[in-house]
């Protein structure tokens, strides 16, 4: 009876979740020399990437302001804080380390630094470990495979980077796209979470 | 005498270029009590107000805008315009968040941060925040202002902020600045202006 509501649960979470996304369907292979993908949106020392952020988590919604600021040739410091001002989270963060400056004890919860960390690093970072390349209806798909994930960056004709698609063992786990793209700078930016599911909405602002 | 003498011009010149004299006791005293009086007559306050938020790593501080409005007691909310909309009303001991429609109620009793600063604020307004058991306070005339400095003695507060600094307007005494200083140089700095004072609010 446990084994068949177990079987149960699987089965509606593959049908919810499974599959993976369904514009990666019917990919043909390309030949490219590309093997790495540049991530231009948070890459100048001299621009502070200030954005409203709204999250949208289980019908709750929370806002508040994110900076970034990339401050040496390796780390990016994030301060996220509430509309009052007061700081949720601080960190200085690189392609492989995170150090926590602060967090707000009601979010230091291990499940949500590790979303937080895949996050942040499928959205300010490139790859260089690019090892296939599609083609479908004229857009470039480049796939970073490893033994679990798989990333897909979809870059415009211009070569720019546009959306990118996460999966893990070949389920959906998260989609970025940069939108309104101006000077390097995405002005708007959202990213969808599928599991747990959670959306957040990225607006830049300029004082 | 002399050398005297040119130590004091030499003191007298310093201080009037860091544009800040300290306050002694008894002109200290005399500026608490008008600031106290300042208040007591203050039933309402509806400003404009313009909040910096520092943080050390970034070109420029983070500028948000909205209203205040104050009404004595303990009744503060902060209204948000830019760069989103976004309520905050402290009244009592709740703290209800305004997310555009979506509402939030917190009990601020169990949350350190939000009862203190909901304190200061609302203690700045009603001029009752010289607490000499949790701050060393420093009185300050910066020629156009004065200047209150309030550094943590708490140890259980320094975690979240380790001053506050106030600016009062010279000719009544009422509030125009209040800076809350966190670590690493980082502050939140917000300026009041277009202040009406007891307006008849409904």
């Amino acid at each position: 009876m446990i084994l068949t509501k177990r079987l149960l649960i699987v089965f509606i979470l593959s049908l919810s979740l499974g599959c993976g996304f369904k514009e990666l369907h019917d990919l043909n292979t390309y030949n490219s020399p590309k093997n790495k993908i540049e991530n231009p949106y948070f890459s100048n020392k001299k621009i502070d990437y200030n954005y409203t952020v709204k999250i949208e988590k289980n019908k709750k919604k929370i806002n508040g302001i994110i900076s970034i600021k990339k401050i040496d040739s390796i780390y990016h410091r994030i301060v996220f804080m509430s509309g009052f001002g007061y700081k949720l989270f601080d960190i200085e963060v690189s392609r492989n380390d995170f150090k926590w400056k602060s967090i707000n004890a009601e979010i230091d919860k291990k499940y949500f630094k590790k979303l937080l960390m895949d996050n942040i690093t499928n959205l300010i970072y490139g790859d260089n470990n690019i090892n296939f390349s599609y083609k479908k209806n004229n857009k470039l798909f480049f796939k970073s495979k490893g033994e679990r994930k798989e990333i897909l960056y979809l870059l415009d004709t211009t070569n720019t980077l546009i959306e990118i698609y996460c999966e893990n063992k070949g389920f959906k786990k998260r989609h970025i796209s940069f939108n309104k793209i101006r000077n390097n700078i995405a002005e708007n930016i959202k990213i969808q979470n599928f599991y747990p599911s959670m959306i957040i909405n990225l607006e830049f602002f300029n004082n | 005498m002399h050398m005297r003498k040119i130590i004091l011009i030499f003191l007298l010149i310093y201080q009037s270029s860091i544009g800040q004299i300290f306050l002694k006791e008894v002109e200290a005293n005399k500026l608490k009590t008008n600031i106290i009086n300042s208040s007591l007559n203050t039933k309402n306050i509806i400003s404009d107000f313009i909040q910096y938020k520092h943080l050390s790593f970034l070109e420029k501080d983070i500028i948000s805008r909205g209203k205040l409005v104050y009404i004595e007691p303990n009744y503060i909310k902060w209204d948000y315009n830019y760069p989103f909309n976004y309520e905050c009303i402290f009244e009592k001991e709740k703290l209800t968040i305004n997310n555009e429609g979506n509402i939030n109620q917190i009990d601020i009793s169990s949350n350190e941060l939000f009862k203190e600063l909901n304190k200061i604020i609302a203690n700045t307004l009603k001029g009752d925040m010289f607490d000499k058991e949790k701050f060393n306070i420093e009185y300050y005339d910066n020629r156009t202002n004065y200047y209150i400095r309030f550094i943590v003695k708490d140890t259980s507060l320094i975690k979240y902020f380790s001053a506050f600094e106030l600016s009062f307007d010279k000719n009544n005494y009422g509030v125009l600045e209040i800076k809350i200083l966190e670590d690493e140089n980082d502050y939140t700095k917000i300026v009041l202006y277009n202040k009406i004072i007891n307006n008849d609010i409904n």
